[in-house]
């Protein structure tokens, strides 16, 4: 079955729900698909008391309530629907729903991120996950990954991951660093690791990270992790190590046991190794944009590492330099969830305005309200976020300069 | 020691149902995704893996990986981290990534 | 030390990724035409960077380059043969 809309929207998560949201306001039809059976995409499995405003920020309810509010607008919301493809003409081929292909005016990706894996000898056993499987598995399905988890990786994802599964009964075994390999860079440093939480200090969603992020912005500063005596900090009974990385997962067919060795601050291993009972492990790496639905559109990438590596090249009001195709949410860059909001709303409008229809927000109320919510964010993914939002401007203008842009 | 449990909840759950994982029948909450229902059941290995003979279970949970793909009611290749449990599914593990492509 | 699988789909391990970069492979694309990696159900999603920092040995810090990596082609997800 064919079916036209005036707008598609890749990505029911924050983004892609908020700019349906304002796009159907303006008086546009507005189809929005996801792969997962139910809105709300990473939103899903947030569960946080923000320490500014004091706000329980509950992400099933926001999402309940944005796909409420999308449904009275009339917004048609396909779950359960891949897309396979995006054409020149910007149409989308489907798998999973009745409608076969679906033919917009105007496409909005808000695609997301995925997970950056650290491969670790030992990696493909049942019981091996990433942070966000720990994550979508405690706070969104309610079933425990394991009874005993470690988790590798010393970041905010990390170990407010952790904090959830601890206040779910799960037995956390401890919070180390990441494998230390080729392949994962400076992650595995615990100077880098201490550098990295010293960042959100001030701005910590829940009592282990905000904890974890004093010690490491005064007790822990970069140079006093060298002079750092003990390894294990243990902050609202949970163990955090510093000084300590995952090397290898063992198991007969399944995750039995993990092997962790100490960590110079420089990043070398150290010391013996040492076993650990546990049955399941969650690595954390960072989250990348994904992009791979922006690049079978047509769309040029550039690589602006501040934003977490390869995004489509896009405008100030999210146009990218095809004519009607648009970009929101942590495709552009990795952000949390009030950025991708603010976001889904820019995008909306700019869709809107696209389409010749009236929109009640201007432009530059719009851009505003990102950069507010970027820094009255309770989280920061990317530490320079703000020099990579700036290099995307710069990008922008050179390609307008070139005549690159359609529009 | 071993495998994944459902916590306790205080919110109303949703109805049970029964469903089965390589015949072996399992119960689990209808609409939850098949992966969670395997997970409370303590299965971890979902299939193994057709060019290293590992056994494999979820990774990513979100679709991305393919890791927890199995035959669902007969469809091959349906990533269990997506899709919802009904009353009857029937889930099994198959050696072969796409019959369908043969 | 073990050597550990880098594209879960194909079994693709850490030294065959070498070998195929020792044999010329310069960019993502090369090191999957020699070894499969990144060929799986998975399109190169989990493994494709990893394989990225393998070739740019030691990191450097300029970061990736748009042309290194490989293009995505649609099916851009396994697809029933019925829904093409």
């Amino acid at each position: 079955m064919n079916d036209a809309c005036d707008v598609a929207v890749v990505g029911a998560g924050p983004a892609g729900l908020v700019a349906a949201i304002e796009a159907a306001r303006a008086g546009l039809s507005v189809t929005v698909v996801d792969e997962f059976p139910w809105p709300g995409g990473r939103l899903l499995g947030q569960l946080y008391t923000d320490p500014r405003s004091h706000g329980r920020w509950d992400g099933r309810k926001i999402s309940r309530q944005l796909a409420q509010e999308a449904g009275e607008l009339g917004v048609r919301i396909l779950g359960g629907a891949t897309v396979w493809a995006v054409g020149r003409d910007l149409s989308l081929e489907l798998s999973g729903v009745p409608v076969g292909t679906l033919r917009p005016q105007a496409l909005l990706l808000a695609t997301g991120a995925a997970e950056r894996a650290l491969p670790v000898p030992g990696w493909t056993k049942p019981g091996v996950v990433c942070v966000g499987a720990a994550q979508t598995f405690t706070n969104v399905h309610h079933v425990a990954i394991g009874r005993r988890v470690l988790v590798a990786g010393i970041d905010p994802l990390a170990l407010s991951v952790a904090m959830e599964m601890h206040h779910a009964g799960v037995d956390v075994a401890g919070v180390v660093l990441p494998p230390v390999s080729t392949t994962s860079g400076a992650l595995a440093s615990p100077e880098r690791a201490v550098a990295r939480l010293a960042d959100v200090a001030d701005l910590a969603p829940n009592g282990l990270l905000r904890a974890a992020a004093r010690l490491a912005a005064g007790k822990l500063s970069p140079l006093a992790v060298s002079a750092l005596r003990f390894d294990l900090v243990r902050v609202g009974g949970v163990s955090i190590g510093f000084r300590t990385a995952l090397v290898a997962v063992e198991g007969d067919g399944r995750v039995e046991s993990a092997t962790l060795r100490s960590v110079a601050p420089d990043g070398t291993l150290v010391g013996p190794e040492r076993r650990i009972e546990v049955d399941a492990v969650c690595i954390s790496a960072g989250l990348y944009p994904l992009t791979d639905l922006a690049e079978i559109a047509g769309c040029p990438m550039v690589e602006v590492e501040e934003l977490g590596g390869l995004v489509p090249l896009h405008g100030p009001g999210l146009e990218t330099p095809l004519e009607r195709l648009f970009v929101a949410g942590n495709l552009t860059g990795i952000e949390g969830a009030k950025v991708a909001i603010a976001q889904g709303r820019q995008a909306g409008c700019s869709i809107a305005r696209s389409l010749g229809r009236a929109t009640l927000v201007s432009p530059e109320d719009a851009a505003r309200a990102v950069s507010d919510a970027r820094t009255s964010s309770p989280f920061r993914f990317q530490p320079r976020i703000a020099a990579g939002r700036a290099a995307m401007a710069e990008l922008w203008q050179q390609a307008i300069a070139r005549g690159d842009q359609s529009a | 020691m071993s495998g994944g449990y459902r916590f306790p909840s205080d919110e109303p759950l949703a109805r049970q149902v029964r469903f089965t994982f390589n015949e072996r029948e399992l119960v689990g909450l209808e609409g939850e995704p098949i992966a969670a229902a395997l997970l409370a059941n303590g299965v971890r290995t979902i299939r193994h893996d057709d060019s290293t003979g590992e056994p494999r279970g979820v990774y990513c949970g979100i679709g991305h990986c393919f890791e927890c793909r199995a035959q669902v009611d007969g469809v091959n290749g349906v990533r269990t981290c997506l899709t919802p449990l009904r009353e009857g599914t029937r889930v099994a593990s198959v050696a072969q990534w796409d019959v369908a492509k043969k | 030390m073990n050597d550990v699988i880098i594209c879960r789909c194909e079994g693709v391990r850490l030294s065959e990724i070498e070998q195929a970069i020792r044999e010329g492979a310069s960019a993502v694309p090369g090191v999957k035409k020699r070894t499969r990696a990144g060929m799986g159900p998975c399109q190169g999603r989990v493994c494709q960077r990893v394989v990225l920092q393998l070739l740019q040995q030691p990191p450097s810090e300029a970061g990736e380059s748009p042309d290194a990596l490989q293009r995505s082609r649609s099916p851009v997800r396994p697809t029933l043969l019925g829904d093409l």
